[in-house]
């Protein structure tokens, strides 16, 4: 299900405009990239939960040129299925 | 362990951003999220703006985060990139630069500017080395100062602690920051002679010292007082090298190339070194022999002075290869005009020659057909 399905889906749930349910999406999107940002994870019960992983700035070192690389910190997102989703999943199959 | 936002927090804060209702918005993000649970549930793979991709893999769901997503939620680190490092500095180096980071990363968005000078000292570490010589320089002198504090405190007891201020070597961090570029940019640090080296030994053991000289001032009281008895006693023996050190340090030609540089490492020298000389002077007159810190240093021979300094490691002579420049020949207007001439005379000769074969063959010719 790609982009415009899961709107035009959504927007048919919540009797709303796809345009307005979009921006709806995006932001809410925002809002939980914004919290992982700030350093929390973001718990939806019953779906799962969005954590964050943060990677520490370190020295990469390229095997065949042997070139040293300092990489900058960055957060990672990791989701993990929460338990009604992981039994919906495993019920389907 | 990081904190746990709750779907009823994300609702409220959702329904604030968007001037939603509460009940509003909590029937959106529900449906938002149960219209992903059902499809995947389906065993289809859903992708959403602004958030990412879920799809089931062997009862694993696999999310890979939307590029919006990944980038806002790396807006706090968005400024650094990857930094090749040039020439050898060792890992441990920048172990404390890390640790720094790690300590910051916790919160990003609190200690963002903790971040950002954390890793603006490691590239400038890795640019410039100068810092990194100052670090490893100075984490050597400190030890070093150890040793030599009873040397130095005579002067530096008397001294007072106005003088003594963290902006004087802060100031001498930047400077030899700025100046050390410039000295790579000329591509002459072969040139370096063991003067400069002296001169950067003096201005990190006056850092170490200034640090030590605070860290003795503020933290023991006791030992202060010990030193100041056995500062009287031998002020008497030359044994403030360290002054004399400076001060001929100071005195010492610089071989950096450019004004500038030099300019400015004259001043970080000689600034601190000239105000606590002229108060050791003014202070010290009720010494038991009756010779000034001037005097002293003075009887003090060069030699053993620069004996006494050790070799300082050419560290960034070890960091920076000097670029070769390959000089252009120059093309002058008496080259060209030599040239010119050159050519001429050898295209009358050519010619000549050639019009003396020519004739040859043409009488030749014209003899054969009268014969004939």
């Amino acid at each position: 299900m790609d982009n415009r399905t899961f709107i035009s889906r959504l927007s048919r749930k919540t009797e709303g405009d796809a345009k307005e349910t979009q921006r709806l999406a995006s932001s809410l999107g925002n809002l939980i990239a914004e919290c992982i940002a700030e350093g929390n994870d973001v718990a939806i019960p019953g779906f799962g939960s969005f954590n964050s992983v943060k990677t520490l700035e370190h020295v990469e070192i390229n095997p065949s040129t042997g070139k040293k690389t300092l990489v900058p910190p960055s957060v990672n997102v990791e989701f993990r299925m929460g338990s009604h989703l992981k039994k919906s999943i495993i019920g389907h199959e | 362990m990081n904190n746990i936002v709750p779907l009823n927090y994300l609702i409220a804060r959702f329904a604030q951003r968007e001037s939603l209702s509460e009940e509003t918005a909590r029937s959106f993000v529900t449906d938002y999220f149960d219209l992903i649970e059902k499809a995947l549930a389906a065993g289809e793979i859903v992708s959403v703006k602004a958030l990412g991709t879920f799809a089931v893999i062997q009862d694993k769901l696999i999310f890979t985060p939307d590029n919006i997503f990944a980038d806002k939620v790396n807006e706090p680190f968005e400024m650094f990139s990857p930094v090749t490092i040039r020439g050898n500095i060792d890992e441990t180096l920048l172990e404390g630069n890390t640790s720094m980071a790690a300590a910051s990363v916790d919160s990003p968005v609190e200690n963002i500017k903790d971040v950002s000078v954390s890793s603006t000292a490691i590239t400038d570490g890795i640019m410039g080395a100068s810092v990194a010589a100052i670090g490893t320089a100075t984490l050597a002198s400190v030890h070093h100062s150890k040793e030599m504090v009873p040397e130095r405190e005579d002067a530096e007891i008397d001294a007072p602690t106005e003088i003594i201020t963290k902006e004087p070597l802060t100031e001498e961090i930047h400077a030899t920051e700025d100046t050390v570029p410039e000295v790579v940019e000329e591509t002459e640090i072969e040139d370096i002679t063991q003067e400069e080296q002296v001169i950067a030994e003096s201005v990190n053991e006056n850092t170490t010292e200034i640090h030590q000289e605070t860290a003795t001032e503020c933290s023991v009281s006791e030992p202060l007082a010990e030193i100041v008895e056995e500062s009287a006693t031998e002020i008497s023996e030359p044994a403030d090298t360290s002054i004399s050190e400076n001060v001929n340090e100071t005195e010492s030609p610089s071989v950096l190339k450019g004004n500038e540089p030099q300019e400015v490492i004259s001043e970080i020298v000689t600034e601190p070194l000239t105000e606590t000389v002229s108060e050791i002077n003014a202070e010290d007159s009720n010494v038991s022999d009756g010779k000034t810190e001037t005097e002293i240093a003075s009887e003090v021979p060069m030699e053993t002075v620069a004996e006494s300094v050790p070799p300082v490691t050419p560290y960034i002579q070890q960091q920076f290869i000097p670029i070769q420049t390959v000089e252009k020949p120059r093309i002058t207007k008496s080259c060209v005009a030599l040239w010119a001439i050159l050519g001429l005379v050898i295209g009358l000769i050519i010619g000549a020659m050639v019009g003396y074969w020519a004739h040859d063959v043409l009488s030749l010719w014209y003899a054969v057909k009268g014969s004939m």
